[in-house]
């Protein structure tokens, strides 16, 4: 309990240092940016920390991070000191502050207490954040090792990592207790976040006097964010009771909930019977399955993610990605004309965009371009207020190239040793969303996204509607006109439009019809100057990233298999974070415009409520699921399941943390599965390591390993034949130290690693089953010993003394 | 007068010494006197090991991770071409904390005559300051730096020359000085001043020209980019520099002085809240009190003292003004009822503390009988206390009974760990004297036998000091066929083909502090020769003759 009040404590602190810059970036909200200062404060505090690392400035351990941390209090009374307006805006947003903290609290100790029942760190790609998130904090030198690959950098947008190992090490928590908890921080922090945000649109849109109303937005918004899920959870509510009609599954594309027909064992239920046991659906993990709704894609729901707890770059980015938009929405909503001169005035602003902006690629590489749009054209409709066309475009230039240019520089340590698995932008030729599946996911976003119209009709006149129509309708024409190019060039234009099924043409001519719509509401609000402007464009533009993922995709390593798998599944994420923040605000004023008797709104908004509360069924019935009903032991402790499971595994664990220095090389099993053939002789039973216990000890140590998990590297580093012939000739040698009889070789192998340690734990008993495993006494020391677990070390010999 | 009259004889004028100057004297020779012993006679051990061990190494030209260094350290490093004992470095630390005095007694138009001595008589028994000050760590300048860094912001002092000397001090000393420097970095912003260019330049110089050195090594070879204070802080947080945490040396050392301080700071603060003009000076002393706490609360599980001393050194500061104050007003309170509760609260509290030691003596608590005595004795004492100091006139008497409960713990932990008592959980883990005997016997042993001298992994901590002016020695897990004594573990199986030579040797020792409840505390308080001792014992071993 320490460890939680510790880190939440740090959280609080990180956001009231940041305070002072959110008073001068985001004045113009009504909470003063309070909401959004938590991920304001870290990334910036991550980012000094990165930069004095690098620089060799910070030593590395906790000192390092403490230091930052005071270091930023400094920059903050400095800030708080300078600015004439603070005092007076801290006043104006007190209450505001005291509600952000309070819900930050709840939303974090709320968090903790689900994550306590589900801590273990383990199983899908956990191992891997684990390891990402020790090796910012163990890395004696800066930029971070790669762990798993040893005497190489870390090549992936870890900044998420980071920013988690600041509040962890300020904490002082372990890793396994930081990841969780870092869970918790992203959680709150974009409860806060979108609340903020959400709350500040719908005032501006509202009006002053709309202020329940505008409490209202944010709450939507928030339960649109983080506890909407897919509209699928309905039918598996329904399947577990075994009341289902056949023909609606079937219509709603949900065939894989009936039950199997003789001899037919795909696309159907295989499942235990009877299904459930409670009054929930009890079948281990049903819940991941409604992310693969859409064939070979994944569409991921923030929901979905805090409940699975992977630590991911892109859930971690969520605060950030908040931010971002909050940072175009305030810009928006200033005055005067934006160019570089502003930044001539104001330089540190320059700066602070440039580290945020600049850290969404650091953090999710596929967030930058999205959101620095956003904010790129939030300059260009301010600046239309205030200048011609041209004039506005040269502004918005020259504003927003310098954040760009130093946003880039400001990270040049990290892109000097980052290599993107991305290998070109090409048309998606196979087969299209069908609308029932694109309803199921995106069914309760679009509609709110569509109430937007309702405002759209209201407040702008015909003509102006239909001159915008006109103007927008390239909008959603243009993609498609640039997929037939492409589709032409790679001489597949045929193939591409039979592929994509009738289904596939529907859904993308319902995404394009809603884009222009919202977007021809854009343009007619933003000509009127009306604050719904920019809620319309968020939805546009999330409606619009949908279209896009139906007819592109960048390549990578997944091309040959499942080729628009990421690109749905990032995109989509982004798609519905814009939607959530703008669909609070539409829902509630279509919401209010009944209330006020304006019946058409109420008509609209009551089956859109009732959508959304379907919406809600996903996570009522995930969230017993994943904790079987709160009747597990609870522990905040990601590794406390290996205690209870295999202490001597933990206590091997635990014996790494406490003995071997941070950067020391560790070898232990290459994650390949080795038998004996027919004649006896060693050969490899299974090749895989990925999303294994292999590199466990790398991962929950920070200790590097010559090789962990083979593919992700190749995902990381890029699948080419030289990455290939390396990772296997590293698996060799690995193999060979643990296989060999000449057992010379496992010194020779160590020293070709560099290594000082070598691991005969559980897991190398599993990978090199019966007497394959040689023994290493009288080769290496023995270490550490604990059941029949034992670690083993390089003789020791070294001078004290001159000669 | 009458002028032009013959003089009258007069009586001879006898000379006086003023009293406060008889005070000052006085009281810093308890200061001195009390660092004196554990110049000359303490084992090296904590904080000190680790770094003379380093400036050993370095002097040697080995490159080892615990040079870091600091100036001071290099410093150490060069007398080791002439020596291989730590008294001149301890020497070295004793004189720069030896002006300590002196920069309190600069204080005097800050804290007052009283104030600033009091500030000094409650430095002079600061148990981790005086380790801190009087061994030769690479923090060996720390405290006087620090202190005259304080003096010169406090008149403030305005010569550029002397802003780039305290710059180059305090860039390439320890981390003591950090919360000051930004807490009047803070102050500085508050009150929106803007110290004249010149100052900050030179400062900035003498940074500079620090980090320079440091990352120079002095000469001694470059590791890098080094800031001195920055790798101490970390090394302090993540090597054990200590047995005992920082969380314990407030337990059984500085309890009083930071609860005295905290109550002070306190005061001092609510004067400030309500104050147009609030003063400058103590603005920066709380500003720094605060940096330092926020150190000692995020370190408390830290095995070092130094976050210790970073608070107590501005709380003393704070408190002895204030203790001043709480003086006067306790000379002036009304004692008329006083006089006679106040002792009468002490003896009835003095035999519920009889009770409750014969516990800790005796390892339980009593029985109910005992528990309804201690409660007793408890209650009329506290109903004694609470009607004498019934009042505003009468309160003030009640200080007495703070200072005295205060002063104990404070007096008993200084004396002890001023002169040197060997079962004082600071400094530890010590170099013990047989460590030194043990390598005289491992030489004469050598220089019979020939070879190489082995000594086991484990021992590697102490082996550069306990075995320094020794030439080349081994650190193995494994005898190489070179050598032909070896030193090895007693609880490690011997090595193959080696006899024992009869005797142990503690290599290491480290004396555990308390850990327990209140017993545990109180029993140590009592006897200080309680606490388990641990030693790392070593065995002497040669080989066979074949």
């Amino acid at each position: 309990m320490t460890g939680v009040l510790a880190f939440w404590g740090v959280s609080l602190l990180t956001g009231a240092l940041a305070l002072p810059l959110a008073f001068r970036l985001l004045r113009r909200f009504p909470d003063a940016g309070a909401g959004l200062s938590f991920p304001l404060g870290l990334a910036l505090l991550s980012y000094a920390y990165f930069t004095l690392r690098v620089a060799d400035v910070l030593p590395a351990g906790r000192a390092g991070y403490l230091l930052v941390f005071g270091l930023f209090a400094l920059v903050s009374v400095l800030l708080a000191s300078r600015d004439r307006r603070f005092v007076p805006t801290l006043r104006r947003g007190g209450p505001a502050l005291v509600m952000t903290a309070g819900l930050f609290t709840v939303a974090f100790f709320g968090y903790t207490f689900f994550r306590s029942y589900t801590a273990d760190i383990s199983g899908t790609e956990q191992p891997m954040d684990l390891m990402y998130l020790n090796a910012t904090l163990e890395s004696p030198d800066y930029p971070p090792d790669d762990p798993w690959l040893s005497g190489h950098k870390a090549s992936y947008y870890y900044f998420g990592y980071l920013q988690t190992g600041v509040l962890t090490a300020t904490a002082g928590v372990p890793a396994s207790e930081g990841y969780n908890l870092g869970l918790a921080y992203t959680f709150a922090a974009a409860a806060t976040g979108v609340v903020s945000l959400a709350f500040a649109l719908a005032r501006w849109v509202l009006g002053g006097a709309a202020q329940r109303w505008a409490f209202a937005a944010s709450g939507v918004s928030l339960f649109l964010l983080l506890f909407l899920g897919s509209l699928a959870g309905v039918f598996e509510l329904a399947a577990a009771h075994d009341r289902y009609n056949t023909g609606v599954y079937e219509a709603f594309g949900v065939d894989f909930l009936l039950p199997c027909a003789p001899g037919v064992t795909e696309d159907c239920y295989r499942g235990p019977t009877p299904r459930s046991t409670a009054w929930y659906p009890t079948e281990f993990w049903f819940w991941f399955r409604d992310t693969r709704v859409i064939p070979d894609t994944i569409t991921e729901t923030p929901f979905f993610s805090f409940l699975l707890g992977d630590l991911h770059p892109h859930v971690m980015s969520i605060p950030l990605v908040l931010l971002s938009l909050g940072l175009s929405a305030s810009l928006w909503r200033g005055r005067g004309r934006l160019d570089w001169r502003r930044h001539r005035r104001a330089p540190f602003e320059l700066v602070a965009f440039a580290v945020l902006f600049g850290a969404l690629a650091f953090e999710n590489a596929w967030d930058v371009l999205t959101f620095t749009a956003v904010f790129a054209v939030a300059a260009l409709l301010r600046n239309l207020r205030a200048a011609p066309v041209v004039d506005a475009i040269a502004g918005v230039v020259t504003f927003v190239v310098p954040v760009a240019v130093l946003g880039v520089a400001a990270y040049v340590p990290w892109y000097l040793d980052f290599s993107s698995q991305a290998s070109g932008f090409f048309p998606y030729v196979g087969e299209g969303t069908r609308p029932a599946h694109a309803f199921l996911q995106f069914g309760p976003l679009l509609l709110c996204a569509a109430l937007t119209l309702v405002w759209a009709v209201r407040r702008a006149d015909r003509g102006a509607l239909v001159s915008a129509a006109a103007f927008t309708a390239w909008v959603p024409l243009l993609p498609l006109v640039l997929w037939i190019v492409l589709c032409a060039y790679h001489g597949q234009f045929g193939d591409a439009t039979e592929a994509r099924g009738t289904g596939g043409w529907v859904t993308l001519a319902i995404y394009g019809a809603v884009t222009w719509a919202l977007t021809t509401a854009l343009v007619a609000l933003a000509r009127r100057r009306s604050a719904a402007a920019l809620p319309a464009g968020l939805l546009a533009l999330g409606v619009l990233l949908l279209l896009g993922s139906e007819l592109f995709y960048i390549k990578d390593v997944f091309a040959g298999s499942v080729p628009r798998l990421n690109t749905v599944f990032k995109l989509s994420y982004q798609a519905w974070i814009l939607l959530s923040v703008g669909g609070g605000p539409a829902f509630v004023a279509a919401i209010r415009g009944a209330w006020s008797g304006r019946a058409p709104a109420g008509w609209v908004a009551a089956p859109v409520a009732g959508v959304l509360a379907l919406g809600g069924v996903y996570a009522v019935i995930a969230i017993p699921n994943r904790t079987d009903a709160f009747n597990r032991e609870t522990s905040i402790d990601g590794l406390a399941f290996v205690a209870r499971s295999d202490p001597d595994e933990y206590a091997l664990i635990r014996w790494v943390q406490d003995n071997v220095p941070a950067g020391t090389v560790i070898v232990e099993a290459s994650g390949r599965t080795w038998g004996r053939d027919g004649s006896g002789n060693p050969t490899v039973t299974n090749p895989g390591s990925d999303y294994s216990d292999s590199g466990r000890v790398s991962a929950r140590t920070g200790r590097p390993t010559p090789i962990g998990w083979y593919f992700h590297e190749v995902q990381w580093r890029g699948e080419t034949a030289a990455n290939h012939a390396e990772f296997s000739r590293r698996q060799d040698l690995v193999d060979s130290a643990y296989l060999a009889a000449d057992r010379a070789t496992v010194v020779r192998v160590m020293a070709e690693f560099g290594a000082e340690y070598l691991v005969a734990g559980r897991i190398e008993r599993q990978r090199y089953p019966g007497n394959l495993l040689q023994p290493f006494d009288g080769v290496l020391d023995l270490a550490f010993e604990s059941g029949d677990l034992r670690i083993y070390r390089l003789p020791v010999r070294d001078q004290v003394g001159a000669p | 007068m009458t002028i032009g009259a013959a003089p009258v004889d007069a009586p001879a004028r006898r000379r006086e010494i003023p009293l406060s100057a008889a005070l000052w004297l006085g009281v810093t020779a308890i200061f001195l006197g009390l660092r004196l012993g554990p110049t000359w006679q303490a084992p090296v051990g904590g904080a000190e090991l680790a770094h003379l061990s380093g400036a050993w190494q370095a002097q040697a030209d080995i490159g080892d991770s615990r040079f870091v260094p600091s100036l001071f350290q290099a410093l150490c490093a060069l007398l080791f071409n002439w020596t291989a004992s730590e008294v001149p470095a301890r020497i070295l630390a004793f004189a720069a904390t030896a002006t300590v005095p002196a920069a309190i007694y600069c204080l005097r138009p800050r804290l007052g005559e009283a104030g600033a001595l009091l500030t000094l008589v409650i430095l002079a028994f600061d148990a981790p300051a005086i380790v801190l000050g009087s061994t030769a760590s690479a923090m060996g300048f720390d405290l006087a730096i620090t202190a005259w860094l304080f003096v010169a912001l406090d008149r403030p002092v305005r010569a550029p020359w002397a802003w780039a000397v305290l710059g180059f001090l305090v860039a390439s000393a320890g981390p003591l000085a950090l919360p000051l420097a930004a807490g009047a970095a803070t102050v500085a912003f508050l009150r929106r001043e803007q110290p004249p260019g010149a100052l900050l330049g030179a400062g900035a110089v003498g940074v500079a020209a620090a980090v320079a050195a440091t990352s120079a090594g002095f000469g001694f070879g470059a590791d890098g980019l080094v800031v001195a204070p920055f790798r101490l802080l970390d090394s302090g947080s993540s090597t054990p520099w200590s047995t005992a945490t920082a969380a314990q040396v407030v337990a059984l050392y500085s309890w009083p002085l930071l609860v005295g301080g905290i109550v002070a700071a306190g005061w001092c603060g609510r004067r400030l809240l309500f104050d147009r003009a609030p003063d400058r000076t103590n603005l920066l002393l709380l500003a720094w009190c605060g940096f330092a706490a926020a150190w000692l609360v995020a370190t408390a599980n830290a095995h070092s003292a130094l976050p210790v001393t970073a608070l107590t050194l501005p709380l003393a500061l704070l408190l002895g003004p204030a203790l001043s104050a709480a003086i006067t007003a306790m000379t002036r309170a009304d004692w008329r009822f006083a006089r006679y509760l106040v002792p009468a609260g002490v003896v009835a509290a003095s035999l519920a503390g009889a009770v409750v030691v014969d516990w800790a003596s005796n390892d339980r608590t009593g029985g109910a009988d005992d528990w309804r005595r201690v409660l007793a004795f408890v209650a009329v004492a506290g109903a004694a206390l609470v009607f004498a100091g019934n009042g505003r006139r009468r309160a003030p008497a009640l200080w007495s009974v703070a200072i005295g409960v205060a002063a104990l713990p404070l007096l008993a932990g200084a004396m002890n760990v001023g002169l040197s008592a060997v079962e004082e959980p600071i400094p530890s883990p010590v170099s013990p004297s047989q460590a030194r005997l043990l390598r005289d016997v491992t030489f004469e042993l050598q220089s019979s036998a020939g070879g190489e001298i082995a000594i086991h992994d484990s021992f590697r901590k102490g082996v550069a000091w306990a075995f320094r002016d020794s030439g080349p020695v081994l650190i193995v897990s494994r005898v190489p066929a070179e050598a032909n004594v070896a030193i090895w573990p007693s609880a490690a199986p011997p090595p193959d083909g080696f006899t024992r030579l009869e005797g142990e040797w503690a290599f290491m020792q480290a004396i555990k502090p308390p850990t327990g409840d209140g017993l545990d505390y109180l029993r140590w308080f009592i006897d200080r020769n309680s606490p388990a001792v641990m030693a790392e014992k070593a065995i002497v071993y040669t080989r066979d003759k074949e």
